[in-house]
């Protein structure tokens, strides 16, 4: 469980918790506000420690309209869940997304790009949403036209820090096209 | 800037192997041709333009399975942005 609650602009009682890569990446090609739609997050600390670090800030998510906390996360907690996974697979903050979906009884609706921790989350039966799902489904509900779509998918395989081999960015650029 | 890179990268194999030049590039293009072709399999296979049963040729079950979990999974990703939320 998490030990305690540190509330930045939003009340705790969101129900997504979000790992550092999907904010990182629409950050980073300036679609900050597909996350709206799954507003408001939960950061656990060390997520939010690594966004900060990468320059994303308080009022950068606020001006996108993303209400948000920080939990803080035992650090024993987080240690076990690294602990007892395979060893290099996952790393501390991404343990901290876990504990935190975790105790909501894998109910809170996780975001990361971490295929690692996606696997861990959804065998125990989470779902899981990356930075191309909530591209899509900015389009899907009408937040953003169909070619935005197409460049915010480019720009995230071209200009974010997202690593994705040229098979699978075919294999994603094949997915958008059949939308 | 790339070739003068690559030209560094070049000499520190060269000494640091203790081979000749020849030998460095003879075995860059075949590790560079094993990599590419390695990618262009797996990108046939998930654009399904070869078989299952062909690709599992080349690669490892586990790779396979990797592969095929990551493509799963980025197709789930993209099925849950098309529902309306």
């Amino acid at each position: 469980m998490p030990c305690g609650a540190t509330s930045i602009g939003a009340p705790a009682l969101a129900e997504t918790v979000s790992d550092t890569g999907p904010v990182l990446h629409l950050e980073e090609i300036g679609r900050l506000p597909a996350l709206t739609s799954v507003s408001p997050l939960q950061f656990p600390d060390l997520v939010w420690a690594e966004l900060q670090n990468r320059g994303v800030n308080s009022s950068s998510l606020q001006q996108a309209g993303i209400a948000f906390s920080v939990i803080l996360v035992a650090e024993a907690d987080g240690r076990e869940v690294v602990n007892s996974s395979q060893p290099g697979s996952i790393q501390l903050a991404d343990a901290q997304v876990f504990v935190l979906v975790r105790s909501s009884s894998f109910k809170a609706l996780a975001l990361t790009d971490d295929f690692a921790l996606r696997s861990l989350l959804e065998s125990h039966g989470a779902t899981v949403v990356g930075s191309v799902g909530l591209l899509v489904r900015a389009y899907t509900n009408g937040q953003s036209p169909r070619a935005e779509l197409d460049q915010s998918i480019e720009d995230l395989l071209n200009e974010s820090t997202l690593h994705l081999s040229r098979a699978f960015r075919a294999y994603l650029r094949r997915l958008i096209q059949d939308l | 800037m790339a070739d003068k890179t690559l030209t560094e990268h070049l000499e520190f194999l060269v000494e640091e192997r203790g081979e000749d030049e020849a030998t460095v590039l003879a075995r860059a293009l075949q590790t560079g041709i094993e990599t590419l072709y390695r990618e262009a399999l797996i990108e046939a296979y998930l654009l399904g333009r070869i078989s299952r049963e062909a690709i599992s040729r080349s690669l490892t079950p586990n790779d396979l399975r990797e592969i095929e979990a990551q493509r799963d999974a980025l197709r789930r990703d993209v099925d849950w942005g098309a529902r309306i939320g």
